[in-house]
C-alpha cells in the first residue's frame, strides 16, 4: 500500500511539474498550481457527483444510524497507533494516553471498536497526523494541491499522509488477503468519511459563491485549526481596518 | 504573622490571575446576551418563517458592523474602489450574510450557549470563547467571537465555527470571484444578487436534502 502510495505522489510531482511549466500565466501566488489544482478539483466533483456522494447517499439509506455509528467507530479506533505516534512525536504526552486509554477501553469493552465506551466515560478522543506533527516541527505547509479522489492538501499534508503508513500497524502485518483487507478498508473509510459530511458539503455549497475558493479556504482553515488543537492565537488574526478608508 | 502574609500574598495573586483569565468580560456579557436573543428568535415556534427571517434579520444589523465585514471581504479590492459599488455590494452583501447565518443558526432548536472565556487581541478587539451544546447535539460545539467595542458599542465582526472563521472565508471566496472578473465588483454583486435570488443558503429548517 505505502509503495502504491508512493508511486502516485511521485506520477503527480511529475504531472505537476509539466503542468505549471505549461500553465505559467495562470499560476496564483497563493495558489501557485490552479490549473492542475482546479482540473483536478472538477474531475473530484465530477467523480463525487456520480460516485462518491450516490454510495454515501446510499449508505446512509440502508444502514441504520447506530450501525453508521458502529463502523466509524471501529475505523476510528484503528487510526488511534496513528494517532497515538503523532501525539508522542509532538511532545503531547497528557493526550498521547488519553488515545492509549480510549484504544485500550475501546478494543476490549467496546467489542473491537464498535462502541465508544471511553467517550462515555468522559474519554473524549480527536485525531492527529503527520501533517500535523510536521507543521508543529516548523515545516511550511508548501502550496495548496488538489490530490485525485484524496481531495484538498498541501506538500506538507501530502507528505504527511505518506508517512502516516509507517506508524500504522497494518503496514507491517503480512497475512493472506492482507491486500484486499486494506483497499477495503480504505473504501469503507471513504463511504464512512463521505456520508458523515454530506450535510456539511452540501452546506459548504449552498453557501459558497466559488467553491473551489471555498473548498481551498476551508481546508487551510480547518487545517490550522487542528494544528493548534482549537487554540485561537489571536496575533493571527486578520486585521478588519486594513481596509477602511475613513472612520 | 509571615503565615498571614503569605496567604494574603496567594489570595492577591490568585485575584489577578482570575483577572487575567477573563480579558473582556463587557464583551462575554455582550456575547452571552445577544446569543441567547438570537437563539430565542431562531427557536420561536410561534413565528412564521417570514417574521422569523425579518426579526434575525433586523439582529444582524444591529449586532454585527456590516459596512466594515463587507470592506473586509473585499479584500484588496476596497481600495480605490468605486463607493456607489462598494456601497451596493455592501447592501447585498448584508443580505446575503443575513441569510447565511439565518440558515445555518436556524437548524439549532433548543440548544444553550455558555461563555467560557476571552482574550484581548488589542484595545477594542476581543475574542470571546463559548459552547452551544444540548437540545439535539450530540457533541458540544465551539463557537468563537470576534468583538469590536468602539466608544461603549460593541459589534460582532466575525465567528467561527467547527474551525472556520465566517468572515475570513467569505473574503478568500468573495476576492477569488472579483479576481476571476480582472477586480471587478460588480461580478461579486451579481452573483451574490443570484444567490439571493434564489435563496441559495442551505435549508433554515434543518431538513436539506443531502448532496
Amino acid at each position: 500500500m505505502a509503495r502504491m502510495i508512493f508511486r502516485i505522489m511521485v506520477l503527480m510531482s511529475v504531472l505537476i511539474a509539466s503542468t505549471a511549466c505549461t500553465t505559467r500565466g495562470a499560476t496564483r501566488q497563493d495558489d501557485p498550481l490552479y490549473s492542475w489544482n482546479k482540473a483536478v478539483f472538477n474531475f473530484n466533483k465530477a467523480a463525487d457527483d456520480v460516485v462518491v456522494a450516490p454510495v454515501a447517499r446510499g449508505y446512509r439509506a440502508v444502514v441504520p444510524e447506530p450501525g453508521r455509528d458502529g463502523v466509524r467507530n471501529v475505523l476510528n479506533n484503528l487510526r488511534s497507533p496513528v494517532t497515538f505516534g503523532n501525539d508522542i512525536l509532538q511532545g503531547k504526552f497528557g493526550r498521547a494516553s488519553k488515545t492509549l486509554a480510549r484504544f485500550s477501553i475501546n478494543s476490549t469493552l467496546g467489542l473491537a471498536g464498535l462502541f465508544d465506551i471511553a467517550k462515555r466515560a468522559g474519554i473524549n478522543g480527536h485525531t492527529e497526523d503527520m501533517g500535523q506533527t510536521l507543521a508543529t516541527y516548523g515545516i511550511n505547509r508548501g502550496p495548496y494541491i488538489m490530490l485525485p479522489i484524496l481531495g484538498p492538501s498541501n506538500f506538507r499534508d501530502a507528505t504527511g499522509f505518506v508517512l502516516d503508513f509507517g506508524l500504522e500497524p497494518m503496514t507491517y502485518m503480512r497475512f493472506k488477503g492482507r491486500t484486499a483487507v486494506l483497499y477495503g478498508r480504505f473504501g469503507v473509510n471513504g463511504v464512512s468519511v463521505r456520508e458523515a459530511s454530506l450535510d456539511t458539503i452540501k452546506t459548504l455549497r449552498d453557501n459558497s459563491v466559488d467553491e473551489y475558493a471555498s473548498l481551498k479556504s476551508a481546508y487551510e482553515q480547518l487545517r490550522a485549526n487542528a494544528i493548534s488543537d482549537g487554540k485561537v492565537n489571536v496575533d493571527d488574526l486578520p486585521d478588519f481596518d486594513d481596509f477602511e478608508d475613513e472612520e | 504573622m509571615r503565615f498571614i502574609k503569605t496567604i494574603l500574598l496567594g489570595l492577591c495573586a490568585f485575584g489577578l490571575s482570575a483577572s487575567l483569565a477573563i480579558a473582556a468580560p463587557d464583551d462575554e456579557a455582550f456575547v452571552q446576551q445577544k446569543a441567547n436573543e438570537a437563539l430565542a428568535v431562531l427557536s420561536d415556534a410561534t413565528l412564521d418563517q417570514t417574521t422569523k427571517s425579518q426579526r434575525f434579520s433586523r439582529f444582524v444589523d444591529e449586532v454585527t458592523d456590516v459596512r466594515r465585514v463587507a470592506r473586509f471581504v473585499l479584500g484588496k479590492y476596497a481600495r480605490g474602489a468605486d463607493p456607489q459599488k462598494v456601497t451596493r455590494f455592501t447592501e447585498v452583501f448584508r443580505q446575503y450574510a443575513s441569510g447565511v447565518y439565518e440558515s445555518q443558526l436556524g437548524k439549532f432548536g433548543g440548544e444553550t450557549l455558555s461563555v467560557t472565556g476571552s482574550q484581548d487581541r488589542k484595545p477594542g478587539d476581543s475574542v470571546v470563547t463559548s459552547v452551544i451544546s444540548g437540545g439535539q447535539l450530540d457533541d458540544p460545539i465551539d463557537v468563537k467571537w470576534r468583538i469590536r467595542s468602539k466608544n461603549g458599542v460593541k459589534k460582532v465582526l466575525d465567528v467561527q465555527v467547527f474551525g472556520i472563521w465566517l468572515a475570513l472565508q467569505q473574503r478568500n471566496e468573495i476576492t477569488a470571484v472579483i479576481a476571476n472578473h480582472n477586480g471587478d465588483i460588480e461580478a461579486a454583486i451579481t452573483i451574490l444578487n443570484n444567490k439571493i435570488a434564489n435563496q441559495e443558503f442551505g435549508d433554515p429548517g434543518g431538513n436539506a436534502t443531502s448532496q
